[in-house]
């Protein structure tokens, strides 16, 4: 039986149509992750299984249960979903105590004194919190007071965690730390977790299940490697961080995969593409192909010289350190493709590498055809 | 769907009562400008009145009187202005500290108890300043029943207000702007008058407006020091219509008032358009520290200034005002006693005064204050078209000067059978007092509100309490500490309301504003100090208690929390 099942949700805000018949499904004991910009309906969708907002249209059952439904008119109110939330603003009471905050939805539930203070201690003492009972929530740093969030959000056993952007008011190093504890939390908990946001990189490190959406419409479903790995659009693909997004024709395909003729690009040869959906492409039509910076590697190319194969020839834009990388802009007919490259950091490897290429000097751009994700689709919709 | 329609029901009752609280008065403004009688008493229509009012020399003369007055005090109250908050947050002069405490203090002061104690400090010939000349020079030039003292009065008044509005966004204002001015070559002064006056202007002109709004529909000031010198401005003619002519002319009372609305309305509207092009984009909530100025010996001309502002403005008037209440005779100053202090105790009207003063400002402060709240949650957190209605009717009656509503509730309430009986009973100046206040408590309580994240609420839902629960338990708790203080606020503005009593109540429900004004219109000047006295001693206590109130509560808090901090959570 799942979690939460959401079916033909809508909701729009007067003319403005934020979801329009949205279907996830979300397993017991899974970790799903909303993740898109935003505006793409998310975080509606959170409120919607919260109870905090009213869809127009749809359904949506928590545990088998139905709590909201457009056909039956069955809504039933927050405080009767059996729901644990965090919050962006982390939202803790100011005029209460860290204790009392966190012993508030125990004693919604009406536990007995005893149970609350001993629930309470222990939530406390799992989220590191325990020192800080009885202070006042305002007294807390960023972190402290996310901790207590959390704490109050678990403290009742509840069957589903919501989190809505927790970490956005982070900094990043915290926001890491926080990131292993909601995970551990989690696990612990042995529910279901609802987690919104638009940080790909949490969503990633975090989730069992990443569900991308853009303007109230699933893009793609699938665990993180598959998103990471296999965007199955533009969209998709600049969302989880593809550096290069670049529209072409289909020239042919092969076993080896699928070649492009990029556009723009001067008199190259097709790049090739084994990743994605490469047996689905048919010569003459349009496609992309994304490859992220650190899958394309650049090398000297002598003047005169023939272009190797599985690279196109380019002019070096810019060339910038950053410390980790050498990133390169290459400028390949009217393309600007970006490439990252290790840095080698003793004589004896840049030696090996060859020559440092400088602005202005001609390159090959290698395509490894395995990190090159062919996305067939027309434009960006 | 039950339930969705429910708070929509919220909203329309909440709608009908901000236009009958907020907007009827004022249009029967309209409705008493073209009836031949006084309010509930029948008549027909006629626009003889309307006409006569119009083509009245005495009206357009009050009228300029109004423009002159307001422009004057609006001019110099903004220069001094300016020039104090420029002292305080740019310059290192001497004195600068206390200049927002005897702001603070002048603001306070209810414009009746200020504007009554320059009336007999600038007395001839029986005032301090006048016999202080006199005696020293045996001249005797100053009589504040003048043009002179009415403006200089309204002046020092307006000042500490239009010091206080503008002391945020002075010190609001990106000090990078004035750096990068410097940067580019130009000095302290140029940087002043070339980059942060301009980009300033916005917050000066708004207040530049809001000013001669409040100067066009001054009552009190005009009515102590202008009338008896032959001065009349729009509000006094407003007044001397309804209660110094025989039979009194509500009708021509009422054209001069919706004249008053509509100009006051326009400055809004101009205002807000200025406004709307120029926006605060200048000013930043970042708080940075700045360089103060050193200004070298002109420092000096600015503590003179703050000196003689602070001694003009709060030391003169207070120490005249207790001094008189001591004067067994005004003027008289080699024989003190306590006897005033002793008749207004022992009159029957004083108790009964301040009964009625307490009562109504403590209840209108409450009811006003509970207004606010509402009108603020449906704007903020309603989904209704019609959310913003009620806070556009309570915007209007900034547009609304007190005689001129007061004359608006006569004209709205009398004109319905059955509540004739409510004129110069305590209710009617009750009602009044709330609709009158409530602009004030809005603002007060308002700003707080909304920054009550909504997240709150929904974290107790989500945690499992019902919507009453969430909203006894965590808003209604949030909210209570600002309610408290605008409470208090419209309570002590309320008390000290002279221009709604004036026309609504009656001899036996007097409030004290009213009674000290007729203490001093019948010469018992030295009663009227001795009445008023008590009074600003009942608010000071009052103040004194919340003080220490909060003083303990917080000391209680802390030392919960040191207690608590002992035995760790079990």
């Amino acid at each position: 039986m799942a979690a939460v099942e959401i079916q033909g949700l809508t909701k729009s805000y007067g003319d403005n149509q934020v979801l329009s018949d949205l279907n996830i499904e979300i397993g017991d004991g899974e970790f799903l992750t909303l993740l898109g910009p935003s505006g793409c309906g998310k975080t509606t969708t959170l409120r919607c299984v919260a109870g905090l907002e009213r869809a127009d249209g749809g359904e949506i059952r928590i545990g088998g249960t139905v709590v909201a439904s457009g056909a039956s008119r069955v809504f039933v109110p927050p405080n009767k979903r059996d729901i644990g939330m965090v919050f962006q603003s982390y939202a803790l009471w100011p005029h209460m105590t860290v204790a009392s905050n966190v012993a508030y939805p125990l004693r919604m539930r009406r536990k007995g004194g005893g149970d609350v203070r001993r629930q309470v201690a222990e939530i406390l003492e799992t989220v590191g919190m325990a020192a800080f009972a009885q202070r006042q929530v305002t007294d807390l740093s960023g972190g402290q007071q996310q901790r207590v969030a959390l704490a109050r959000a678990m403290v009742a056993k509840p069957g589903l965690l919501l989190f809505d952007e927790p970490l956005s008011n982070l900094d990043a190093k915290l926001r890491r730390d926080m990131r292993r504890e909601i995970r551990a939390a989690h696990d612990a908990s042995g529910g279901a977790s609802i987690y919104v946001t638009h940080d790909q990189e949490e969503a990633i490190a975090l989730s069992d299940r990443v569900v991308v959406l853009r303007g109230g419409v699933v893009q793609q479903v699938g665990t993180p490697r598959d998103i990471y790995e296999h965007p199955v659009n533009t969209f998709v693909a600049d969302f989880v961080g593809y550096d290069n997004i670049l529209a072409g024709t289909v020239a042919g395909t092969s076993d080896r995969g699928c070649a492009v003729t990029l556009a723009d690009a001067g008199d190259t040869s097709p790049v090739l593409a084994a990743n994605g959906p490469v047996k689905t492409a048919s010569a003459g039509g349009s496609a992309f192909v994304a490859v992220r910076a650190e899958h394309l590697a650049v090398e000297p190319l002598l003047a005169g010289g023939d272009v190797p194969e599985g690279t196109l020839a380019g002019i070096i834009g810019s060339r910038t350190y950053t410390g980790q990388h050498v990133e390169y802009a290459v400028e390949v007919g009217m393309q600007r493709l970006l490439v990252r490259m290790p840095v080698e950091t003793t004589a004896e490897q840049r030696a090996a590498a060859g020559t440092v290429l400088d602005t202005g000097e001609k390159a090959a751009v290698r395509f490894n055809p395995g990190r090159t994700v062919f996305i067939k689709e027309t434009a960006a919709s | 769907m039950t339930r969705l329609r429910r708070p929509r029901f919220g909203v329309l009752l909440l709608c009908v009562v901000a236009l009958v609280l907020f907007v009827w008065p004022v249009a029967m403004l309209a409705y008493g400008m073209l009836r031949t009688a006084p309010p509930g008493e029948g008549g027909h229509w006629s626009t003889a009145d309307l006409t006569g009012a119009l083509t009245s020399w005495d009206v357009w003369h009050s009228f300029i009187n109004s423009l002159i007055l307001s422009a004057a005090v609006v001019i110099l109250s903004t220069a001094l202005a300016v020039y104090l908050a420029w002292l305080v947050t740019r310059t290192r002069t001497p004195l600068r500290q206390i200049v927002t405490p005897v702001a603070v203090l002048i603001f306070a002061v209810p414009p009746m108890f200020y504007t009554l104690s320059w009336a007999m400090l600038g007395q001839q010939p029986s005032g301090l300043i006048d016999k202080a000349l006199s005696g020293m020079f045996g001249v005797t030039p100053v009589n504040v029943q003048s043009w002179y003292g009415l403006i200089v009065v309204s002046v020092l008044g307006a000042t500490a207000a239009q010091y206080l509005l503008l002391l945020g966004p002075f010190q609001a204002l990106n000090p990078a702007l004035e750096e990068a001015s410097l940067v580019c070559g130009a000095g302290r002064f140029r940087s002043f008058i070339q980059i942060e006056i301009p980009a300033l202007a916005p917050a000066i002109l708004g207040c530049m407006i809001l000013g001669f709004v409040l100067g066009m529909g001054m009552l009190t000031t005009p009515l102590l020091l202008g009338e008896p010198a032959g001065i009349y401005v729009l509000p006094t003619e407003i007044y001397r219509l309804i209660q110094g002519v025989t039979p009194a002319d509500y009708a021509g009372a009422s054209t001069l008032s919706l004249l008053l609305v509509l100009v006051v309305l326009v400055l809004v509207a101009i205002q807000s358009k200025v406004l709307g092009q120029r926006k605060f984009v200048t000013v930043t909530g970042k708080s940075s520290r700045r360089e103060r100025v050193d200004i070298g010996a002109w420092k000096w001309l600015g503590t003179l200034a703050i000196a003689l502002f602070t001694v003009f403005a709060l030391v003169l008037p207070v120490g005249q005002f207790v001094l008189g209440s001591f004067e067994s005779y005004f003027g008289v100053y080699n024989h003190f006693t306590t006897g005033n202090y002793a008749t207004v105790f022992q009159q029957p009207g004083t108790s009964q005064a301040f009964t009625t003063t307490i009562l109504v400002a403590v209840v209108s402060g409450f009811l006003a204050t509970l207004l606010g709240v509402v009108i603020t949650l449906v704007t903020q957190r309603s989904t209704s078209r019609l959310r913003r209605l009620p806070d556009i009717c309570v915007w209007l009656l900034w547009a609304v000067p007190g005689i001129t509503l007061s004359l608006g509730i006569i004209w709205a309430y009398l004109s319905v059978p059955g509540l004739k009986q409510l004129y110069g009973t305590q209710w009617i100046v009750l009602l009044a007092l709330v609709v009158g206040t409530t602009p004030i408590a809005s603002r007060a309580v308002g700003g707080s509100i909304v920054q009550i994240s909504r997240e709150l609420e929904e974290a107790a839902r989500t945690s499992g309490a019902s919507a009453l629960r969430s909203t006894a338990g965590i808003l209604v708790r949030l909210i209570a500490p600002s309610f408290l203080v605008s409470w208090l606020i419209s309570g002590i503005v309320a008390s000290g309301n002279l221009d709604i009593p004036i026309l609504l109540a009656s001899p036996t429900n007097q409030t004290v504003p009213l009674l000290a004004y007729d203490l001093y219109d019948n010469g018992s000047l030295s009663q009227a100090a001795a009445t008023f006295c008590v009074f600003i001693g009942i608010i000071a206590a009052l103040l004194v208690v919340v003080a220490v109130a909060r003083l303990v509560l917080s000391l209680r808090m802390r030392l919960a929390q040191r207690a608590a901090l002992v035995p760790v959570v079990s």
